[in-house]
């Protein structure tokens, strides 16, 4: 006998499997196309030895572009992508707000700042982890200075949260800007701050997804860890507390893994916006608000979003289009979507 | 405007002609002196300048103030090539009436290509050099580079793609291009960077040693200092004859 609710399932299924195929398509685009051109015999052959699924000599340019070139600015974007929807998912939970993301508190603009000090003082220059380190810790530190504003007598309000994210936000965004035009005399640094600003996948290498690896994973796990408590937190914190919820602890420690989670992205990629916005949005509108199931299916679709978007720029466009202002541009009337399709709502605020 | 105004004349300097990394002269006209920096509107006009020289990207404010403080301007052109720089000089010495001095630095500014280009070897083979600037950007046709590039004879990978002003390019298409020689800023780390990149080892100018570090000031020149650009290019281009 069939059992009730049981197309929910299928809904589910058949949404994963689309993405995982979307993934699979976008990631053999991806590996396979470039400026250099490689055969595809060749693409497999080297992604099989290197996966150790065949034995084989596959050194030359050509294992070196797919593995060394190809291949980590694909995963890197899958993990940004991941990343920042799945933040996202967390932010829109526990702010119950479908227009929440992780900039929404600051820390997208906490992490740019960090970057652009990085590279004004010419530390990106010097070494590679100099970049993502300043991002992720001035990320954590735009966290805990809202946490501090918003938290009184060891409760924090959330509107207050939200207010203090919007004034940090402007505060890190004119330092940004205050640091961009002390750079542009240095046009080659004033350059370098723009580009990365605008969201950048770029020669991205091993040592990038060795930096985003770990962030994503981390929060993912610890996202996992508080997800039921989200889904509870989402109804109202009364229910949570009656059902047992550490609210604080949970919401700090779920906004520390979605601080994590974008500090890390940002580091690596720049400013990729509305991900975060638009694949939770979309996965929600068709397998409903368990963040259980939402989390990872919203982050493989902000994955493929991301993916694409740079399959897009470095096959499609070839000229300066960066991956940030392409999701921008998708983004930017999606955002105006919801507005509208939400606007009753806003009406009351 | 060094070379061909009487220096009496000279009221005051942009900051950026004070600059080392920006002009060869700097120290000079620091000396020299005063120094406004762009936006110090109010001492420009202070100064009472007889005429402001602009440029074509000058702020729209600035040329707004100069025109109510009923200071006149002359709004100049690009200086990016050579070419340019004949004529924008040319263009100078007419508006101060330096006619004379101008032409003499035109002529001087040949006679030094043509002295440069006596030393060139002669190739059949022109030699591709690509300038590999911070963040991946490569300048093309209508660059400085690609001025210091036709001078001394060599091909400036960049335009031979298609670049026209500034182009960011992966490391995979750079490899794709393949430069017998890279020319990368020396204040940068970027030789180190390319040196140790994965993709760029399998690059004939990585694999031959041909990453040359040059001066920021020399390739940011838009000026007849370019001439000296074009001898220090040509010096590691050239290496056999120079």
């Amino acid at each position: 006998m069939r059992k009730p609710f049981s197309f929910l399932l299928m809904k589910e299924t058949i949404l994963s499997a689309v993405l995982v195929g979307l993934l699979l398509v976008g990631g053999f685009f991806a590996v396979s196309y470039g400026s250099w051109p490689i055969e595809l015999d060749d693409v497999f052959k080297v992604l099989l030895v290197k996966l150790r699924l065949f034995s084989g000599d596959v050194s030359g340019v050509e294992s070196t572009i797919v593995w060394d070139g190809r291949m980590p600015r694909l995963i890197v974007a899958f993990l940004v992508g991941f990343s920042l929807a799945a933040a996202g998912c967390i932010m829109q939970g526990i702010f119950k707000n479908p227009m929440a993301s992780p900039g929404v508190i600051g820390i997208s603009s906490g992490a740019a700042f960090g970057a652009v000090i990085a590279i004004y003082l010419g530390l990106a220059a010097r070494s590679l982890f100099a970049l993502p380190l300043l991002a992720v810790i001035s990320s954590l530190v735009t966290l805990m200075i809202v946490f501090a504003i918003a938290t009184s007598r060891g409760h924090t309000s959330i509107s207050t949260l939200l207010l203090a994210g919007i004034a940090l936000n402007l505060v890190l965004g004119a330092l940004t800007s205050f640091v961009i035009t002390l750079s542009t005399r240095e046009f080659d640094v004033g350059r370098v701050i723009v580009t990365w600003l605008m969201g950048d996948l770029n020669n991205r290498s091993w040592d990038h997804v060795h930096i985003v690896f770990p962030t994503t994973l981390l929060a993912y796990l610890g996202t996992l860890f508080f997800v039921k408590d989200l889904n509870i937190l989402m109804i109202d914190e009364e229910t949570a507390a009656n059902l047992g919820v550490n609210i604080k602890m949970a919401r700090n420690a779920l906004l520390f893994f979605s601080s994590l989670q974008t500090g890390g992205a940002i580091a690596v990629s720049g400013v990729i916006g509305f991900v975060g916005l638009i694949a939770p949005h979309i996965v929600r509108g068709l397998i409903g608000p368990d963040n259980r199931k939402l989390i990872p299916l919203a982050g493989l679709l902000g994955a493929i979003f991301v993916i694409y978007a740079d399959l897009f720029v470095r096959l499609v466009v070839k000229v300066d289009l960066k991956v940030g202002i392409l999701t921008s541009l998708m983004g930017g009337p999606f955002f105006l979507y919801l507005l509208i399709k939400h606007r009753k709502r806003f009406e009351y605020l | 405007m060094w070379a061909i105004c009487p220096r009496e004349r000279i009221v005051a300097f942009n900051e950026f002609a004070a600059d080392p990394e920006f002009c060869f002269i700097a120290d000079l006209v620091k000396k020299r002196g005063p120094i406004f920096k762009s936006k110090q509107t109010e001492l420009v006009i202070g100064y009472q300048p007889d005429l402001v020289f602009t440029v074509f990207y000058s702020g729209a404010d600035f040329k707004e103030k100069l025109k109510q403080a009923k200071i006149p301007y002359f709004d100049l052109g690009h200086f990016g090539t050579i070419e340019s720089i004949k004529k924008q000089t040319l263009l100078i010495g007419k508006i101060i009436g330096e006619e004379g001095n101008a032409q003499v630095l035109v002529s001087l500014i040949d006679e030094k290509i043509q002295e440069l280009r006596k030393k060139l070897p002669h190739r059949t083979k022109p030699i591709r050099v690509l300038y590999y600037d911070e963040g991946g950007y490569i300048p093309g046709k209508s660059s400085n580079f690609e001025s210091m590039c036709h001078i001394i004879r060599v091909v400036n990978v960049g335009a031979e793609q298609g670049i026209k002003s500034w182009s960011q390019i992966d490391y995979e298409t750079l490899l794709k291009w393949n430069p017998d020689i890279i020319i990368v800023p020396q204040e940068s780390h970027l030789r180190g960077q390319l040196i140790a990149n994965e993709i760029l080892s399998h690059a004939q100018a990585i694999k031959k040693g041909k990453v040359f570090e040059i001066p920021g000031v020399y390739l940011r020149v838009d000026s007849q200092y370019m001439i000296l650009s074009a001898n220090l290019l040509a010096g590691i281009v050239y290496e056999e004859a120079f």
